[in-house]
């Protein structure tokens, strides 16, 4: 060890916090001058009214081309979008084109399917933000939240839950008073709490179940509305102050760092 | 030994081989009780005549089965073993002796069911083959599904989207390559020469100036992107009536920004800290609002952003070719709306940077 201690304090004695982090960017700037440049603008959402609360997400479609978008240009705006505040669940209802791909013998085993529904679930984000380049502006708009959707096939679990709805019904039918007894013997094992609980997905699936259905009225993106709405979002800010940061880029990394 | 395995078959090499043993072996065997009856029964003259025009027959029979000539060599007990009881009771004995000389020179022909991969070669042959003569480029009934559709957006609506290979820049690509075939070369060097060779130095650096290229490519595309935006804006800020843009750009910033003050507000407000939490970005009034930065273009065209004093690298980041959607929600007690604003185009990252 000994060895070592001369070697180390040698090395100490190089300069290491001589120059300052503001000292490299000034001299990369003079290197490599700023030709033009865009002000970059904090642009959140404008505060919502009382009983109302205002998400701004971000949906994103890994099964769909980015060409395609669903609205009403490509006839494919949702017929019908749901959500679910409890799960934090949404869904939407996708017409379907009956005249290309589509089996109607398949459909009518399907109970008449006609639209594609797309769900997923909506995860929080942090760091994400909407830029929009308005008024000269950069605008960003913090992101709340994102969801992917995905087909979620329920037209299928339809078609089982009905089947084996049939089947107990069917069995119902045959012994009644066997099921009354056994109705019985649930109520009371219920009343004690010995009942397992559910745990992660399983909890999460029951309430989901559970939860019903909030309908959303779809207003398509080249709506007079949704034209509204961008302009609420991008102008009721004024932006044209400057917020005032004191930390300089040392302070900023060394906060970084101990963070 | 070699030359007469070589250059006869190998039923006549095996039988060279007992021949010359045979001086060796019966002296000893004449000492031993239970190997000498064996050893000897094989080797005599009667037998191998009789052995002789066995094995001829069986030779063009193998020639004919697929002209595999390594069939019988490093397995010349089973070919043996096919034509003959004598040869199959050889090869514990000198078996061993043939392998070991024979098969150094060729080992590759030896292999457990020779007729069974040989078999089964030829058929995945021919099924290639086949799948070669039916392959028509032009069927359309035929979906390659590593390659792109041939078929219009509109035939492909229900088929599943996949990346895009980068079949645009193959360039850089093969350099990449030739890099990974230099790190292969240096390590056999590596016992001669230090292993801080030259051509590792050179490997990095290629890949920088790969990357650099690709940065370079990045921004100008970004800057193209935002200077048509800009453009397109400024002939129309004095119109208020000009509609909003519905692309839109994703900006990934760092979930820690530099603090910021709120100057001109009513209440003066000593540093709030309003991107420190989630939870803060969703109550509006804690939210940071404001010009807290500048999206600058250099003149080499590099493009970085300066967040409050702190200078950022700025990024392209990967193209989605997946639909993304920006919608906002809008639930109240009357009636609930998700209203669709348009979509992303691109993603840009701002990143700090570690000096």
């Amino acid at each position: 060890m000994s060895l070592f201690v001369p070697e180390e304090e040698e090395v100490l004695e190089v300069p290491v916090y001589t120059q300052t982090i503001e000292d490299i960017q000034v001299a990369e700037e003079e290197e490599d001058p700023v030709e033009w440049e865009i002000p970059v603008a904090m642009n959140p959402l404008p505060a919502s009214g009382p009983g109302e609360e205002v998400t701004f997400s971000l949906l994103q479609f890994p099964g769909r081309p980015a060409k395609r978008p669903y609205n009403i240009e490509t006839e494919s705006m949702p017929l019908h979008s749901r959500y679910k505040e409890a799960s934090q669940s949404i869904e939407l209802e996708i017409p379907m084109n009956t005249g290309r791909f589509y089996d109607a013998l398949k459909a009518d085993s399907w109970n008449q399917v006609t639209t594609q529904t797309l769900g997923g679930p909506f995860v929080e984000t942090d760091g994400y933000y909407v830029g929009v380049l308005d008024q000269g502006i950069m605008k960003l708009i913090p992101l709340h939240r994102s969801a992917q959707l995905r087909p979620t096939f329920t037209h299928i679990d339809a078609k089982k839950d009905a089947e084996k709805a049939m089947l107990k019904d069917a069995m119902k039918a045959e012994n009644p008073t066997k099921s009354k007894e056994i109705l019985v013997q649930m109520s009371v094992k219920s009343a004690s709490d010995q009942q397992p609980r559910l745990g992660g997905c399983l909890a999460a699936t029951k309430k989901f179940d559970e939860e019903e259905w909030e309908e959303l009225e779809w207003v398509d993106e080249s709506l007079e509305q949704s034209e509204t709405v961008r302009r609420v979002l991008l102008r009721s800010n004024d932006l044209s102050k400057v917020v005032e940061s004191k930390m300089s880029a040392d302070e900023y990394s060394a906060m970084l760092f101990s963070a | 030994m070699s030359a007469p395995l070589k250059d006869v078959k190998p039923p006549v090499a095996r039988l060279d081989s007992l021949a010359r043993r045979t001086p060796a072996a019966t002296p000893a065997a004449r000492g031993g009780l239970k190997f000498k009856p064996k050893t000897v029964a094989r080797r005599t003259k009667e037998e191998r005549d009789a052995d002789a025009p066995v094995m001829v027959e069986a030779k063009p029979v193998r020639a004919t089965r697929g002209g595999i000539r390594g069939r019988g060599r490093g397995r010349g007990g089973r070919g043996g073993m096919t034509g003959t009881h004598m040869v199959s009771t050889g090869p514990l004995a000198s078996g061993d002796a043939f392998s070991a000389r024979a098969t150094p020179s060729r080992t590759c022909s030896s292999s457990p069911t020779p007729d069974y991969i040989a078999g089964l070669k030829l058929k995945t042959e021919r099924i290639s083959h086949g799948e070669d003569d039916d392959e028509d480029p032009n069927d359309p009934k035929r979906i390659d599904m590593s390659k792109e559709y041939r078929f219009d957006d509109n035939e492909t609506v229900l088929f599943p989207v996949r990346a895009l290979r980068d079949e645009a820049s193959p360039e850089p690509e093969e350099e990449v390559k030739l890099e990974v075939e230099d790190v292969r070369s240096l390590s056999p060097e590596s016992d001669d020469k230090p292993i801080k060779g030259r051509p590792l130095d050179d490997m990095v650096d290629k890949l920088h100036d790969t990357e650099d290229k690709r940065v370079v490519s990045d921004h100008a595309r970004l800057t193209a992107l935002i200077k048509a935006l800009d453009l397109g804006d400024v002939a129309m800020e004095t119109d208020e009536a000009k509609p909003t843009s519905r692309k839109f750009i994703l900006f990934q910033l760092p979930k820690q920004l530099p603090l910021f003050e709120m100057v001109a507000k009513e209440k003066e407000e000593d540093v709030v800290e309003v991107e420190a939490k989630s939870e803060a970005d969703v109550k509006p009034e804690a939210a940071l609002e404001g010009q807290v930065g500048k999206l600058r273009f250099h003149k080499s065209g590099k493009i970085t952003m300066k967040v409050g004093n702190v200078v950022m690298d700025v990024d392209r980041g990967a193209k989605a070719n997946f639909l993304q959607d920006v919608v906002l929600v809008n639930r109240n007690s009357s009636e609930s709306r998700a209203y669709s604003l348009g979509h992303i185009d691109e993603k840009v990252i701002v990143t700090p940077r570690f000096y």
